[in-house]
C-alpha cells in the first residue's frame, strides 16, 4: 500500500517580519522578543523532538538571521536535516519588483551556503506573492522547487518554468491558529488564541484525510509559535500518532520533489496553467460579455 | 478581485481555483455516494472557463444555478445593466448545459431592489439570496419564490481564511471542524422537526479541503442515518411550495 507523503516544514523567522514591516520597530523590544523567542528556545526544543524521533524535517531559514546567528543553519543540517532558503530579510514580496525579489532568493542562499556548504534546492516566499517571472528565474538561479502558494494539497508544475511547487494550506499552520502579538497587531482583529484540541483535532481529521483522497500532508511550523513546552509536546504525540499508524512516509521536500518528478508531474490541468494564459489575454479573463 | 489586482496574485487565484480543480470532484464523489442531489450555484464566467466540469455537475443529476456573470455586486447596479448581465449569463447556461436556469443567488451581499423583478422577467422561478424566514415565500408582487438560506450554514464564516488580502478581515482563526459540523447537524434536527426547509451556503473551494471534505462525508452519513430529514435541490423545493402554494 502507497504510504502519504508528510512533510514537516519549518519557517525560523526571528524578528525579521517586524523589523522588515517597518524599520522603527526596531526599538519594539517586546515585540521582537515574540520572534527571537523561535531562536532561543523553539529551533533547539524542535531539533530535540525531531533527533528524538529520528525525523527529518525541511527548515527554511532567511539570510539575514544566518548572518547573526551563523551555527543555526549548520547546527539543523548537522542532524540530517534539509535546509532551504526564505529569502534574505523576510520581505513581503509584494512590495518587491523582480529583480528584488530574486536578490532576495539569492542572497539568502549565499549565506546559507556559506553556512552550511550546501547550495538549497528551494525556496519559500515568506510573505506576499511572486513576480509572473519569478519561477522560470529561480529555476536558472539553480532552484528545483519552491513551496510557496497556499493553495493546493499536492505538488504541481509551475507551467513551463521547470520548477515544482510543493504548496502548502492554512489548515495545516501554526500561526493561522497560535501566533499573537498586541502591537504591531496580529492577528490584525485581535482574535482569541485557538485552543490545543481545535488545532489537534483538526489536524487528525486531515492527517485521516490525506490518507483518504491521496494528498500530500505538509505541517508548515514556525519555531516561535509551535516551539513552546506544550505545544511541542502536543505536536510530538501528534508525529507519534502518524508513525505509529505506518501510514505515514516522513520526506523532505527535495525527496518529494524527486519522488514527483521521477513519477511524471501533471501540467495543463493545473490551474497554473490558467492563470498565466489568463494574465496574459486580458480579453480572455474579461470573458463574453460585452 | 475584479478590479484586476487579482493577477498579480497567483497564491490567491489558485486558492480559488482549487475549487473547480481538486474540490467540486471530491464532492461529486461524496453526493453520488450518498445518493443527494446539491444546487450549485456558478457564476457563468466560472461555467465558461470550465464546461466540462459543470455539464459534468448536470448530468450527474444536480442543478446549476445562477450567481451572477463574474460574482458582481448587484446592489445599486443600474437597471440595464443588471438585466443585460442576467440574460448574458442566461444564454451562457444555455448554450454550455442544455437549458437556462431556473435559480439564482445573490454574490457578494446584497442584491438590488430591482432583481427580484428583474429575475422573474429573465425565466428564474427562485432565489436563495435573503434570510428572513425558515420556509420558502413568495416576493411580493413578483412571481418569484424565495427559498431562504442562513449565513450561519456557509462556510465561510467558520473556515474560511486567506492573508493578503486578508479574510477575515481580522484574521480570526479557522475554527474547530467538529463543533461547526455539531452545531450545523443540531440546526438542521431541530428545524426538521418544525418543517423548517435548511439551506446551506457552501464553496467547494471551503468545504471541499481534505479534511473539511472528510469531515462533511461522515456528517452527510449522520444526517441520512437519522431518518429524519429530506434532501431536495433549491429548484425542486421552490417547484413544490409553488405548486402547493403559490397556485
Amino acid at each position: 500500500m502507497t504510504r502519504t507523503p508528510v512533510l514537516i516544514t519549518i519557517d525560523v523567522d526571528g524578528d525579521l517580519p517586524l523589523l522588515s514591516a517597518d524599520p522603527e520597530n526596531a526599538d519594539r523590544q517586546k515585540a521582537r522578543s515574540v520572534g527571537t523567542y523561535g531562536l532561543a528556545a523553539g529551533v533547539p526544543r524542535l531539533l530535540r523532538l525531531l533527533r528524538e524521533r529520528e525525523l527529518a524535517a525541511t527548515w527554511f531559514i532567511p539570510g539575514a538571521l544566518i548572518e547573526r546567528h551563523m551555527p543555526m543553519a549548520s547546527q539543523i543540517c548537522g542532524q540530517g536535516h534539509e535546509v532551504a532558503t526564505l529569502g534574505y530579510g523576510h520581505e513581503d514580496f509584494s512590495g518587491l519588483g523582480i529583480a528584488e525579489q530574486l536578490e532576495s532568493l539569492r542572497r539568502g542562499a549565499d549565506l546559507l551556503e556559506a553556512a552550511t556548504g550546501r547550495r538549497a534546492a528551494g525556496f519559500r516566499i515568506p510573505d506576499g506573492e511572486w513576480k509572473p517571472e519569478l519561477p522560470a528565474e529561480a529555476r536558472k538561479l539553480g532552484f528545483a522547487w519552491s513551496s510557496s502558494l497556499p493553495c493546493d494539497d499536492r505538488a504541481f508544475a509551475l507551467g513551463g518554468s521547470g520548477l515544482l511547487e510543493i504548496p502548502w494550506r492554512y489548515e495545516l499552520e501554526d500561526l493561522q491558529y497560535f501566533a499573537f502579538n498586541l502591537e504591531p497587531r496580529f492577528p490584525p482583529g485581535q482574535s482569541r488564541i485557538a485552543t490545543h484540541r481545535t488545532v489537534f483535532e483538526n489536524w487528525s481529521c486531515e492527517w485521516r484525510a490525506a490518507q483518504h483522497f491521496g494528498t500530500h500532508f505538509l505541517l508548515r511550523l514556525n519555531a516561535e509559535v509551535i516551539g513552546t513546552p506544550a505545544r511541542c509536546e502536543r505536536l510530538g504525540r501528534f508525529l507519534d500518532e502518524l508513525a505509529g499508524s505506518g501510514h505515514a512516509e516522513f520526506l523532505t521536500c527535495s525527496e518529494l520533489a524527486e519522488r514527483v518528478r521521477a513519477q511524471g508531474v501533471e501540467r495543463e490541468e493545473h490551474p497554473y496553467a490558467l492563470f498565466e494564459r489568463l494574465r496574459k489575454d486580458p480579453e480572455a479573463r474579461h470573458g463574453t460579455m460585452p | 478581485m475584479l478590479n484586476g489586482s487579482l493577477w498579480d496574485k497567483p497564491g490567491y487565484f489558485g486558492l480559488g481555483a482549487y475549487g473547480p480543480h481538486r474540490a467540486v470532484p471530491r464532492l461529486l464523489a461524496i453526493l453520488r455516494n450518498h445518493g443527494l442531489h446539491a444546487t450549485f450555484f456558478t457564476p457563468a464566467w466560472v461555467v465558461e472557463q470550465w464546461p466540462e466540469l459543470c455539464q459534468q455537475i448536470v448530468e450527474s443529476g444536480h442543478e446549476i444555478a445562477g450567481h451572477g456573470y463574474r460574482h458582481e455586486v448587484f446592489h445599486r447596479m443600474p437597471e440595464p445593466e443588471h438585466r443585460a448581465l442576467l440574460q448574458h449569463a442566461q444564454g451562457i447556461y444555455r448554450r454550455l448545459l442544455g437549458s437556462p436556469v431556473t435559480g439564482f443567488r445573490a454574490p457578494s451581499g446584497d442584491w438590488d431592489t430591482a432583481t427580484p423583478r428583474l429575475l422573474a422577467e429573465t425565466g428564474h422561478l427562485y432565489s436563495s439570496s435573503l434570510r428572513g424566514q425558515d420556509r420558502p415565500f413568495a416576493h411580493q408582487g413578483v412571481d418569484l419564490v424565495e427559498v431562504p438560506a442562513k449565513s450561519l450554514f456557509d462556510d465561510y464564516t467558520a473556515f474560511a481564511y486567506h492573508r493578503g488580502p486578508n479574510f477575515p478581515e481580522g484574521l480570526d482563526r479557522i475554527a474547530h471542524y467538529g463543533d461547526v459540523f455539531e452545531d450545523w447537524g443540531a440546526e438542521f434536527l431541530s428545524g426538521a422537526r418544525e418543517g423548517a426547509v435548511s439551506v446551506t451556503i457552501w464553496h467547494p473551494k471551503v468545504i471541499g479541503t481534505p479534511g473539511r471534505a472528510l469531515a462533511l462525508d461522515e456528517f452527510l452519513g449522520g444526517l441520512l442515518d437519522s431518518g429524519q430529514l429530506k434532501f431536495a435541490t433549491c429548484h425542486n423545493i421552490a417547484a413544490f411550495w409553488k405548486e402547493r402554494f403559490a397556485s
